[in-house]
C-alpha cells in the first residue's frame, strides 16, 4: 500500500460517513495524523530505529482509519446507512487487496482460480492444460499440482474437487482483470456481506450507536477482513446465509430460497446450515424440496462421502469445540477476539435477538458434524476458515450483548483486534500457520525470548495444560460475565506482564521442534508443507553432529523419540544411549538435568526423531 | 459497587506492578511504573480510554528488545496518551500539565534537584493560570527551562507575564512573530526559551492543533533532554562513521590519518573538550588545510543540562547522532561532520592558539 491511495480512500470514506463539525474535527486530525507521522520518519533515522517500511505504513494506515471509524462511533454528526458502511467497506477492501497482491495466493485460492482461469479460456472445468501451462496462469504459481481428492476423467482430464460455483462468480472479474478482477469479486461479496450484517442488526432491534462501534471492528477485523480480500468461498457464504436468515425471519421466500441455493452451490458442507433452515420452513414445501434434491444431487457427484457424516468420539467433539474458542493459532479467543462476545451471548440464550437464535440454531449441525473432524481449524488458510460463515450471525449476538459491556473488555478487544489486522496485513503469508500446535504468537515469543512461553498459550491442535485451563475459563466465564467491569485494562496489562514472566521459566515439556529451540543442525518432522501435518506427531530429526539448545528444568526428564537403528545423545555432560524402536513406534529413555536454565543437547551417533521431553 | 477512585487507585497500582515486571535496564525502563501510574491518572481525569495505554507499554516493553526503538514505542504510547486527555476542569487541566512536566523533566530521578524542579512547576503553573487553556504552552516552557544558573528559573513567571498580557489575537501574534524572531537571531542557547515562549502565547490559537504539539513535546519524552536543547539540528544527526581515529590534539599537535582510495568526499567527525565558550566561526583546527571551526563542531558535552546555558557553542551544522543519557538528562553529544576534499591521507591539526585545556577531537572518518 502506498501512502496516496490511503489518503485517498481516507478523504473518500470521510466525506460517506461524516459531515459538518464532525468531518472538519476529523480532517484536523487527519492533517495532524500525517504531521505526526512525517515527525516520525523523521526522528528514525537519527535515533537509529530501523522499521521494516510496510510495517511502519500499515500500521500507520489501519490506526489512521481506526481514528475515521472512531469518530464515526461516537460522533454526532455521521451520515450513516448500511449502503455508506458497504461502499466504505468496499473502498478499504480494495486497499487490502492492494496489500495482499505482492504475496501468492495460497491454500484452495490458486485452485479456485484455476477453475475460473479454465472457465474463462477454456469454456470448460478441467484443469489439465492449466496445470501444464502454469508459467501463464494468473495465479503465479508454478507448483501446483492436483489435489487429493481431485477426480480425473478417462482421457486425462483433470477436476478438481472444491465447487465451481465460486470459480462461476469469479468469471466476469477474472475476464476484466485477471487475479486482480478476481479478488475484486469477493472484496464486492464482502461489502454486501457488511451491508447484509448492518441491516440485519436494525431489523434486530441493534441501535445505530451499536452498529457503528461495531461496524469497523466485524468489517474490518478477523476474520472477515481476510477472507473478504482472499479467494475463499466463506464470505459470499456468509453473504448467503446472512440473507437467508434475513428472508426468514421477513418471510421473504424468494430471498431465502436463493441465499441458501447460492450458500450450498458454495460450499456443499454448508446444506447443513440449509436443512436445518428449511426444517424451519415447513409451509414451503416446494421450495424446500428443490433445494433438498439440489442438496442432494450436488452431494452425490462431490468429493464427499456419507460416512463424513458420522459422528466422532466424544474426545475429538471436546477438541473441535475447545480449540474453535480459545487455540492460539485457530481459536476466536487469539484470532477473532470481538466473537467472543458472540460465544457469551450463546449463554444468553433466551434475551438475544430472534435473528440470532435462527441463525446460531441453523448452524448448530454444520458445527456438529465439524467440531470432531481433525481439521475443525482449516487446515493451511487464514484462521476460522470453517466458522467464517457464522460469524456475521455471532457479530449479532455481539452487538446485542455491546452495551451491557464495561469499556475494559472493549478497549482490550479493540486493541488486539487492530493488533491483529496490522499482523496480517503485513506478513499475509503467516495467516498460514502450519498445524504442529503452536501459533504465530508462540513462534515469535519463543524466538525472541529462546524460552517456551508458548506452552501458555492454549492449544488442541497438540492439546496443552493451557487449553484445558482456558477452556474452563471460558466455560466460567460464559456463566458468570455481566459487564467484565473488572478486566481493565491495567488487569489486561498485568496478565501479558506475569504471562511473560512465567512463560520464561523452564516448562515441564519441551518439543523439539519449537521455535524457542535452537537448533544446529537436524531438520523438521514431518516436513513443514506435509499435507495434513497435524495427523502426525511432529518431531525434530537429529543425525551425528546436530545440536539444540533449550531451557530445561534439573531433574530426571523422560525423552520421547523414534530411531530406526539407535542413537546416542549426549546432555550437559552424560551420554545417553536410544535403543532402535520398530516402525512408527516411539520409545522414551530417562535423561537427568543436572541444574536448570540452558542446557545442550548433541546427537553423537546414529540419528533419531526426538518428539518432546517431560519432566517427571 | 467500587468507587472510581477505588477503582483507579487499584488499576495503578497493578499498571505500575505489571509495567515494573517488564522493565529492564535503562531509566526509561526503571521509570515506567511512575509512568503507568501517570497514564492511569490521565485515564481517571480525562477519559476512561486512555487507560489501554498501560497494556500497550507492557506490549512495547516486551516486544521490542532494540533499546531506541523501544524507547521511542514508549514515546508514542505516552504522547498518544496525553493527547488525548480532554481535561474538563482547570484541577484537571494543572493535574495533566503537572504530569506531563514530571514525565519530561523527573526522568531519570536521580538527576532531579527537587526545590529547583519545585520552582519549575510553579512557573508551569502561573503559565497555566495565565492562560488555563494553554496546557502545551506550560509544558513547553517547563520542558526548556534551565535550572542553572538559578536566575533562569524566572523564565516561566516571565513568559507567564507575557502570555497573560498577550490574550487578544493581535497582541499574540505580535508577540509571537517577535519571539520567533528573536530565537532566529539568538545564540543557540536561548533560542529553544524564545521558541517556548511562542508556543505559549500560541497555544490557545492552535485549537485542534495543540494536540500535535503535546504529541511533539511528549514523543521524544525517553530524550526530552534533546527537545530541549538539540532541535530542530537533531533531525539532520547522522551515524557516525565506522572508522574510528579517537585522538584527542592540544594545541599545535597533529596527526595524519590514512583514508581508503576511491573516496568521493570524506566526512571527519570531530568535537572539541572545553570549547564550550568559543562562539561561532572560532578555528579550532585544520583538516588537509580545511578549517574546522565552532559551528561545524562543538563541544562534545556543551548540550548537558547543566552546561547548556553556559555555552556559548550553537549546535552543530551536521550534528552526529549519538545520543548521551536518558530523560532531561539526554544530551546530544557534540560532535560534527566537517567535509574534506578526496585525499589519501587527512592531515588533522589543532589550533595553536587553543587554551591550554582545550583539545580537538577526532573522533571518526568517513567516505561519503
Amino acid at each position: 500500500m502506498t501512502l496516496v491511495p490511503l489518503a485517498v480512500v481516507s478523504v473518500a470514506a470521510a466525506l460517506l460517513l461524516l459531515r459538518g463539525r464532525t468531518l472538519w474535527r476529523w480532517a484536523a486530525c487527519e492533517i495532524a495524523a500525517w504531521l505526526l507521522f512525517a515527525l516520525l520518519v523523521a526522528v528514525a533515522r537519527p535515533l537509529g530505529v530501523s522499521v521494516d517500511p510496510r510495517l511502519a505504513v500499515y500500521a500507520f494506515g489501519v490506526l489512521k482509519l481506526g481514528m475515521l471509524f472512531a469518530f464515526v462511533a461516537f460522533a454526532n454528526d455521521v451520515r450513516w446507512s448500511a449502503t455508506r458502511a458497504a461502499v466504505v467497506a468496499l473502498l478499504i477492501y480494495i486497499l487490502v487487496i492492494f496489500a495482499m497482491l505482492p504475496f501468492p495466493i495460497d491454500g484452495d485460492e490458486p485452485f479456485y482460480l484455476l477453475m475460473t482461469e479454465s472457465m474463462v479460456k477454456d469454456h470448460d472445468l478441467d484443469l489439465a492444460n492449466q496445470y501444464r501451462d502454469l508459467a501463464h496462469s494468473a495465479t503465479h504459481r508454478l507448483d501446483l499440482v492436483p489435489q487429493t481428492g481431485d477426480r480425473t476423467g478417462p482421457h486425462g482430464e483433470s477436476y478438481s474437487r472444491l465447487e465451481p460455483f465460486l470459480a462461476l462468480l469469479m468469471m466476469p472479474g477474472f475476464a476484466l482483470a485477471g487475479l486482480s478482477g478476481a479478488l475484486l469479486t469477493i472484496a464486492l461479496f464482502g461489502a454486501l456481506l457488511v451491508r447484509s450484517t448492518i441491516r440485519l442488526f436494525e431489523d434486530e432491534g441493534i441501535s445505530d450507536a451499536t452498529a457503528r462501534q461495531l461496524f469497523p471492528l466485524v468489517a474490518f477485523g478477523p476474520p472477515i477482513v481476510f477472507y473478504a480480500t482472499r479467494i475463499w468461498p466463506e464470505v459470499p457464504a456468509a453473504w448467503c446465509f446472512v440473507e437467508a436468515v434475513r428472508g426468514v425471519r421477513q418471510r421473504r421466500a424468494v430471498r431465502w430460497g436463493a441465499a441458501l441455493l447460492g450458500l450450498v452451490f458454495l460450499k456443499l458442507r454448508f446444506g447443513l446450515i440449509a436443512i436445518v433452515l428449511l426444517l424451519r420452513q415447513g409451509r414451503r414445501v416446494l421450495l424446500g424440496a428443490v433445494i433438498l434434491i439440489v442438496l442432494a444431487v450436488a452431494f452425490a457427484l462431490s468429493a464427499h462421502k456419507a460416512w463424513e457424516l458420522r459422528p466422532g468420539p466424544p474426545y475429538f467433539y471436546l477438541l473441535g469445540i475447545t480449540g474453535l474458542a480459545v487455540d492460539g493459532a485457530a481459536g476466536i479467543a487469539f484470532q477473532a477476539p470481538l466473537y467472543l462476545f458472540g460465544l457469551i451471548a450463546l449463554a444468553r440464550w433466551k434475551s438475544m435477538p430472534a435473528g440470532f437464535r435462527l441463525g446460531m440454531a441453523a448452524s448448530l449441525l454444520y458445527l456438529i458434524y465439524l467440531f470432531p473432524r481433525t481439521e475443525w481449524h482449516g487446515g493451511w488458510s487464514p484462521p476460522l476458515r470453517y466458522v467464517v460463515v457464522v460469524f456475521p450471525i455471532l457479530a449479532l449476538g455481539a452487538a446485542a450483548l455491546w452495551e451491557r459491556i464495561a469499556a475494559g473488555p472493549k478497549l482490550a478487544v479493540t486493541a488486539w483486534t487492530l493488533g491483529l489486522v496490522i499482523h496480517g496485513l503485513v506478513f499475509p503469508y503467516r495467516l498460514f500457520h502450519i498445524a504442529d500446535g503452536q501459533s504465530p504468537l508462540g513462534d515469535w515469543l519463543g524466538e525472541r525470548f529462546h524460552a517456551d512461553v508458548g506452552r501458555l498459550i492454549p492449544s488442541t491442535i497438540r492439546p496443552n495444560l493451557a487449553a484445558l485451563v482456558a477452556g474452563v475459563l471460558l466455560v466460567v466465564m460464559l456463566i458468570l460475565f455481566r459487564s467484565g467491569r473488572t478486566f481493565t485494562p491495567a488487569v489486561a496489562a498485568l496478565l501479558v506482564a506475569l504471562f511473560i514472566g512465567y512463560g520464561r521459566r523452564p516448562g515441564e515439556r519441551i518439543q523439539f521442534e519449537d521455535t524457542h529451540v535452537t537448533h544446529a543442525g537436524g531438520e523438521l518432522y514431518p516436513t513443514e508443507y506435509q499435507a495434513q501435518r497435524f495427523l502426525f506427531t511432529g518431531g525434530w530429526i537429529v543425525r551425528a553432529g546436530d545440536s539444540m539448545k533449550f531451557l530445561a528444568r534439573d531433574g530426571r526428564s523422560k525423552l520421547r523419540y523414534q530411531s530406526a537403528h539407535g542413537a546416542t545423545i549426549q546432555i550437559a555432560s552424560r551420554a545417553y544411549v536410544l535403543p532402535p524402536t520398530r516402525g512408527a513406534e516411539y520409545a522414551t529413555v530417562d535423561v537427568d538435568v543436572p541444574s536448570p536454565g540452558c542446557i545442550e543437547l548433541r546427537c553423537l551417533a546414529g540419528a533419531a526423531n526426538l518428539d518432546r521431553m517431560d519432566h517427571e | 459497587m467500587l468507587s472510581a477512585e477505588f477503582r483507579y487507585a487499584a488499576s495503578a497500582v497493578l499498571a505500575a506492578w505489571a509495567l515494573h515486571v517488564v522493565s529492564r535496564e535503562t531509566p526509561v525502563d526503571h521509570a515506567l511504573p511512575f509512568v503507568g501510574v501517570v497514564v492511569v491518572f490521565l485515564a481517571w481525569r480525562c477519559g476512561a480510554a486512555i487507560e489501554i495505554a498501560v497494556p500497550l507499554l507492557v506490549v512495547a516493553a516486551i516486544a521490542l528488545p532494540d533499546e531506541h526503538a523501544r524507547l521511542l514505542a514508549f514515546g508514542i504510547i505516552v504522547a498518544g496518551a496525553f493527547a488525548a486527555a480532554v481535561p474538563r476542569t482547570f484541577l484537571d487541566a494543572t493535574g495533566v500539565m503537572v504530569a506531563a512536566v514530571l514525565v519530561l523533566r523527573w526522568i531519570p530521578l536521580s538527576n532531579v534537584e527537587v526545590v529547583r524542579e519545585l520552582i519549575v512547576l510553579v512557573g508551569a503553573f502561573a503559565v497555566l493560570l495565565a492562560r488555563p487553556t494553554s496546557i502545551v504552552g506550560a509544558v513547553a516552557v517547563a520542558l526548556v527551562t534551565p535550572t542553572h544558573p538559578g536566575k533562569a528559573l524566572l523564565y516561566p513567571f516571565l513568559v507567564a507575564a507575557i502570555v497573560f498580557v498577550a490574550r487578544s489575537v493581535p497582541a499574540a501574534l505580535g508577540v509571537i512573530i517577535a519571539s520567533l524572531a528573536a530565537a532566529h537571531f539568538a545564540r543557540a542557547e536561548h533560542a529553544p526559551l524564545w521558541i517556548a515562549a511562542a508556543v505559549a502565547v500560541a497555544a490557545p490559537l492552535l485549537a485542534s492543533y495543540a494536540r500535535v504539539a503535546v504529541i511533539a513535546l511528549l514523543l521524544l519524552w525517553p530524550w526530552s533532554g534533546i527537545v530541549a536543547r538539540a532541535m530542530p539540528n537533531f533531525f539532520w544527526a547522522k551515524p557516525a562513521p565506522r572508522q574510528v581515529v579517537g585522538a584527542a590534539l592540544a594545541a599545535s599537535q597533529s596527526i595524519d590519518v590514512s583514508v581508503p582510495p576511491g573516496a568521493k568526499k570524506i566526512a571527519l567527525l570531530a568535537s572539541g573538550a572545553n570549547v564550550s565558550r568559543f562562539k561561532n566561526g572560532r578555528v579550532i583546527g585544520t583538516v588537509n588545510g580545511t578549517p574546522i571551526r565552532i559551528g561545524d563542531v562543538a563541544d562534545f558535552g556543551f548540550l548537558r543540562r547543566d552546561q547548556f546555558f553556559f555555552a556559548r557553542n550553537p549546535l552543530p551544522r551536521r550534528p552526529v547522532a549519538d545520543i548521551r543519557g536518558y530523560g532531561h538528562a539526554a544530551f546530544l553529544y557534540g560532535a560534527g561532520f566537517v567535509e574534506v576534499p578526496p585525499a589519501e591521507t587527512l592531515h588533522i591539526s589543532a589550533a595553536p592558539d587553543l587554551p591550554p585545556n582545550a583539545r580537538l577531537q577526532v573522533e571518526s572518518v568517513g567516505q561519503e
